[in-house]
């Protein structure tokens, strides 16, 4: 009788992810910025505070979610020779009907963001996607591809402006450039420590991704190193259990033997 | 062949739908757009007028290429504030959208950037730094700042004052110009002099375009001086408001060669101007305005220079060609740039590989390892030696 035995848990991790996993993937395990370091000029650019930041977040997976659709919507009608400017039309009609929404109804969102809205058409994530997912699966993993991965974009760049807004001013408003009803500060602390005005320009941008993206590898390394110890248990296991094997066979020959 | 009709029916399509989406869109939010242009024009003319009353707003729509609107600031008793320009000028990446402020004695009150494509790092550098320091000037005497660091936002606020200038105080220029010429449409800068009292050369038009006379600007007693010729150098006269240029009227109809300069400034002027005009020629090329013989220290005729003029990065550039007489390139001097330094003087030195040719190659003189950064600078120096070089061959052909 076949004796049972442990799965291997890399190829566990291999199998086709879940709906739930294509959606979550982006948030962390596949970050856009913190991993796959694309969209780094909106990333440095508008995330001088969480509010610039979260909309440009929004704006991005509005785009990315509506150009994945199209795209996935129309992949087998277009010819390879001209994938690449089709893709591009599409994302930047998204982009223009995106800054002509903003410009109506975000105008502060709108002020604040500037050239960087028409320049979401050459976000690297947007065109990464496009090409190597949407191009490739149905519209519903489509949507949730774009959708995830937007939240992740989102999520870093909301991270990223949360640090800056709040080592700059030693708060972080709400209300200011996002049309929302109200209008206020998360945090307000008036602390000396906070009023570093070198996190409102490009080097306190660099600084910030730099040290979350130092606690992103750190973590990456980690877990790195905690599949390693996984794996090489799970070789040593393996081991054992082909030397008990090979036990049980000689001593089931020497007794066939005897 | 079907294959790619097939690809261009397709990008047609996908284009035909992108285009009707963003009209739909447009048409969506149009009326919302221009609602909050309007709010944000309203708030920047509280900026500059505090006290200007929006219920009682007289506008008035101009149509020229810069200046979009004229607003006369009133408070709320129905004094006159100012008056408020808005206008449309190229920045880096887009057009921007500026109002200045003027109050009735022509003081600039303020500048504002109302709307900005440019990086809004750049441009905050502009409303942090230098566009305080234009307030309290006359808007026709406006001393600029010549090094912000965002040259091209800048710019666009210069081009948008000087053209509010116009309409302010009026235009002296084209008045002195319509003085001589009843038939003058407009005028264009032809070169700019390294000079202090000589400032440019103007090329006057009439509504065929055609060149009907040149004037040259100079300064005397800080006082702007019109010294007007016709298209044959024959004297018409010169035109200012303060300085006395009665001296000269007896000349008007006499060729520069034949006048004798008096010993005043602008006797002094105008022996430079004789100077110039007798011994250089015009030249009707874009990129080159006169050229000059040129002689070696033993006075023996080696070739010409050629005087050009473009564009820069901070502003226009003027070179000296020197041609010698089989077409080839001797050498070339920057007469006046305002570049900067850091960026033009390795393209300079790049232009140094064509001394000896009688052409250039653009992939060389425009090679992206040098030109990266600085390609204003590089293809306005490219294109006064090209263009020295196509003057050279014309003149040789006559």
């Amino acid at each position: 009788m076949a004796e049972k035995t442990k799965k291997n848990p890399m190829k566990k991790k291999k199998q086709q992810l879940g709906q739930l996993a294509n959606f979550t993937k982006g948030i962390i395990r596949e970050n856009p910025i913190f991993v796959f370091l694309l969209g780094m000029c909106p990333a440095l650019a508008v995330t001088a505070t969480l509010e610039t930041g979260v909309g440009m977040g929004i704006l991005v997976i509005f785009v990315l979610t509506a150009s994945n659709i199209v795209v996935s919507l129309i992949k087998n009608f277009i010819p390879d020779e001209i994938r690449i400017p089709s893709y591009i039309v599409i994302i930047a009609t998204f982009v223009t009907i995106v800054g002509m929404l903003t410009q109506a109804y975000a105008y502060a969102l709108y002020q604040s963001l500037g050239i960087f809205i028409p320049l979401i058409v050459v976000n690297c994530l947007i065109m990464g996607r496009a090409t190597a997912y949407a191009s490739k699966n149905d519209v519903k993993s489509s949507i949730i591809d774009g959708l995830g991965m937007g939240v992740g974009f989102l999520a870093a760049l909301a991270l990223i402006g949360i640090t800056r807004e709040l080592f700059a001013t030693g708060a972080i408003a709400y209300g200011v450039y996002l049309p929302l009803p109200f209008e206020g500060s998360i945090i307000n602390t008036s602390m000396y420590l906070f009023n570093m005005n070198v996190f409102v320009g490009p080097a306190g941008g660099f600084i910030v991704i730099g040290i979350w993206l130092a606690i992103f590898n750190a973590r990456g390394n980690y877990l790195k190193k905690k599949k390693e110890v996984e794996r090489q248990a799970w070789i040593e296991e393996k081991k054992k259990e082909a030397a008990e094997r090979k036990r049980k066979k000689a001593m089931e020959k020497a007794g066939e033997a005897a | 062949m079907l294959a790619k009709l097939r690809m261009a029916l397709i990008l047609f399509i996908i284009g035909s739908l992108s285009g009707l989406s963003i009209v739909g869109v447009h048409r969506l939010t149009e009326d919302a757009i221009a609602h909050n242009e309007l709010m944000q024009q309203y708030d920047d003319y509280v900026v500059i007028f505090p006290d200007i009353d929006l219920s009682d707003l007289q506008e008035e729509d101009i149509d020229e290429d810069i200046i979009q609107r004229r607003i006369d600031a009133y408070d709320q008793n129905g004094d006159l504030l100012g008056y408020i320009f808005v206008g449309r000028a190229q920045g880096h990446s887009g057009m921007n959208t500026i109002l200045v402020g003027v109050d009735p004695s022509a003081d600039i009150v303020k500048v504002v950037i109302s709307a900005t494509d440019d990086t809004p790092n750049y441009a905050q550098i502009i409303i942090d730094d230098y566009l305080p320091n234009l307030s309290n000037q006359r808007i026709d005497e406006v001393d600029y700042d010549t090094s912000t660091g965002a040259t091209n936002t800048y710019n666009s606020v210069r081009t948008v004052i000087d053209a509010a200038s116009l309409h302010v105080a009026g235009d002296p220029a084209m008045e002195a110009y319509l003085s001589v010429f009843d038939d003058a449409e407009r005028y264009a800068t032809n070169f700019v002099f390294d000079d202090e009292a000589l400032e440019e050369e103007i090329n006057i038009f009439n509504a065929a375009d055609e060149i009907i006379g040149y004037a040259y600007i100079a300064f005397i007693d800080d006082e702007s001086v019109y010294i007007i010729f016709d298209t044959d150098d024959v004297y018409q006269a010169t035109v200012s408001q303060d300085v006395d240029t009665s001296v000269y009227d007896d000349d008007i109809g006499t060729k520069i060669a034949d006048i004798e300069p008096e010993d005043d400034d602008l006797g002094l002027i105008l022996a430079e101007l004789k100077d110039l005009l007798t011994n250089s020629t015009r030249v009707s090329l874009e990129y080159i305005a006169r050229y000059f013989e040129l002689y070696d220290d033993e006075d023996s005729h080696i070739g010409y220079t050629y005087v050009g003029i473009a564009d820069g990065f901070g502003g226009l550039n003027v070179i000296d060609i020197h041609i010698n007489l089989d077409g080839e390139l001797i050498e070339y001097e920057v007469v006046r740039s305002n570049d900067t330094p850091d960026y033009i003087n390795p393209v300079l030195e790049n232009f140094e590989q064509f001394i000896g040719d009688s052409s250039l190659s653009e992939d060389d003189a425009l090679a992206d390892d040098v030109t990266v950064g600085a390609t204003r600078s590089a293809t306005s120096i490219y294109n006064i030696i090209n263009a020295a070089f196509e003057a050279h061959a014309e003149r040789e052909g006559e």
